[in-house]
């Protein structure tokens, strides 16, 4: 990969082939990516975005949250993507609600700023 | 009767039914399913009663303005704030032949220029202009100013009456619950998320589910029930209940010795990065002081609490937990279709940690919503295949009873008055 290429911050690259799914710009896009993903593909982006969570988080937390250049924010939106896995492993043990419809119909008008 | 609540040895209030002069006995089912209940309850309930619309926050500042449909009536309508500050709601309807004024549905604008054929209002309803005005007859500008639509504001909660003249005040209208609710801290108000669903289901079916807890160990295993149940109160038994006229309050039982699992990993990062505090609605510690020892929020003042549902009739409940406060709003579209939008208060936050929290907790949300959607449209297609003509309710489901109860009287009363009676 070259330097123009890269979507993500320098000592990120493992996590590339997560960002085309998991970076979305809201909190529908990034409910829309459990939703639509398989299982273990949801626990692979899982495992792999917990283990640099730490990383991630400290270097996001050194820029202004509300100005990310592109490279951080798609980090950012990952780790706010990791909430929604999280809610996949975690709580509900799969992609989707047991029973309930899909598409849900569920929509999020406004979320939290930014990246809501 | 068995003791309830006394139960698990916090608060000695067995049968909460019976205390707040309800019946005991199986409630009717047919104002869940049945058209001629629904046309009657748009009449007489949505048609006459003082109808919680929104938050003085959705106008902040004057030139404000959103546009709501208020069903399940037909009425669209503009509410505004005026140079004076005034909130107020008008029927967007043109004098000219009626078209609609405002196609947006919210925005910043002191003058509406109807599509159509251009005439101009002002926000406070004057017609400014009319294009070629001298070819009309007798015309009389001030006469065709928009239709105002009875507005109140209370605690800065946007109220508005359909009556040509309203029959009660709407501090009549609210009775007890007004001097009870009085001071609550809208921690985060000006910031809502915002959910949306459109159910298979009536709007009672619908605001049933959020205020009983009787569900949540079948429906929301994984995502709520070790907040509300304990081994105490294995089946998240209610804490309290109160009936205001048509309005009521319940208090649901939270799980003291919840913790974190520690399986929830992403939940225990997002804590370890060291934001404290109150990263919902970034209240600071003595206005989160403030907002938890008012009357109405936990009025038990007991600890294993989670939550009160405060339904302000007929379609809005106004929820407060530990963080802050949410609202659900059940706007009934036919007998077996609502439109329900939640409003989660959460104010925008500079800091990632209070951010990845919040990712979480709408995260949370809107599982817990999918989860509760197919009991609701499953219910509504178990109530009209017509197999039963009465529901079995328990004293935990108090807030149903009283709410079924409550709409069978608006819609037999002749008057406003004799509904609230
Ligand atoms: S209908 Fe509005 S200007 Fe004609
Ligand atoms: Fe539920």
């Amino acid at each position: 990969m070259t330097v123009l290429d890269r979507r993500l911050p320098e000592g990120f690259e493992e996590l590339e082939r997560f960002v085309d799914r998991w970076a979305g710009e809201s909190v529908e896009a990034r409910v829309a990516a459990r939703e639509e993903s398989a299982m273990d593909d949801i626990r692979e982006f899982y495992d792999a975005m917990l283990a640099r969570a730490n990383d991630a988080a400290a270097l996001i937390e050194s820029h202004n949250l509300h100005d990310l250049p592109d490279p951080v924010a798609n980090l950012c939106k990952m780790l706010l993507g990791l909430a929604h896995a999280a809610s996949a492993v975690e709580f509900i043990g799969a992609p989707r609600v047991r029973m309930a419809p899909y598409p849900t119909g569920v929509r999020v008008l406004r979320g939290p700023q930014p990246f809501g | 009767m068995a003791t309830k609540v006394a139960d698990f040895g916090d608060v000695a209030n067995a049968n909460l039914t019976q205390r707040e002069g309800l019946s005991t006995a199986p409630v009717p089912i047919a104002p869940y399913h049945c058209r001629t209940f629904f046309e009657q309850e748009t009449k007489q309930i949505f048609e006459r009663a003082w109808l919680l619309v929104g938050r003085e926050e959705e106008i902040p500042e004057p030139g404000s303005f959103v546009v709501k449909d208020i069903t399940p009536t037909k009425v669209n309508a503009l509410i505004t704030r005026t140079a004076n500050g005034k909130v107020q709601a008008f029927h967007n309807t043109c004098s000219h032949r009626g078209s609609q004024v405002v196609y947006a549905t919210e925005g910043r604008q002191s003058r509406f220029t109807c599509p159509y054929h251009a005439w101009t209002y002002k926000n406070d309803g004057e017609l400014l202009t009319v294009p070629d005005e001298s070819n009309f007859f007798d015309f009389d500008k001030k006469k065709c100013g928009l239709t105002k639509i009875h507005t109140e504001v209370w605690e800065g909660w946007v109220f508005i009456n359909l009556q040509p003249e309203p029959e009660v005040t709407l501090k009549e209208y609210l009775g007890d619950f007004a001097p009870y609710f009085e001071g609550f801290e809208y921690l985060g108000a000006n910031s809502p998320v915002v959910f949306e669903i459109e159910l298979d289901a009536n709007w009672k079916v619908a605001s049933d589910a959020f205020i009983e807890t009787y569900h949540i160990s079948a429906i929301h295993p994984g995502t709520l029930k070790d907040g509300f149940t304990s081994t105490h109160n294995p089946y998240g038994r209610l804490l309290d209940a109160k009936v205001f006229g048509s309005h009521r309050t319940v208090s649901m039982y939270g799980n003291p010795n919840y913790q974190t699992d520690p399986k929830h990993r992403v939940e225990a990062f997002a804590a370890s990065l060291g934001e404290t505090g109150n990263v919902i609605s970034a209240a600071t510690k003595a206005e989160t002081a403030k907002y938890l020892s008012h009357r109405a929020v936990n009025p038990g003042k007991v600890p294993p609490w989670s939550m009160d549902v405060n339904h302000v009739f007929p379609h809005v409940q106004i929820d407060s937990g530990p963080g802050g406060f949410w609202t659900h709003w059940f706007w009934p579209l036919s007998e077996n279709r609502t439109r329900y939008e939640g409003r989660f208060y959460m104010a925008e936050t500079k800091s990632f940690a209070a951010r990845m929290i919040q990712e979480l907790y709408v995260s949370r949300v809107v599982t817990a919503i999918c989860e509760d959607i197919t009991s609701m449209q499953r219910t509504q297609k178990g109530l009209e295949s017509g197999g039963k003509s009465h529901m079995m309710l328990q004293d935990s489901e108090i807030g149903i009873r009283h709410h079924v109860d409550q709409c069978i009287k608006w819609v037999e009363a002749d008057t406003v008055k004799e509904a609230l009676s």
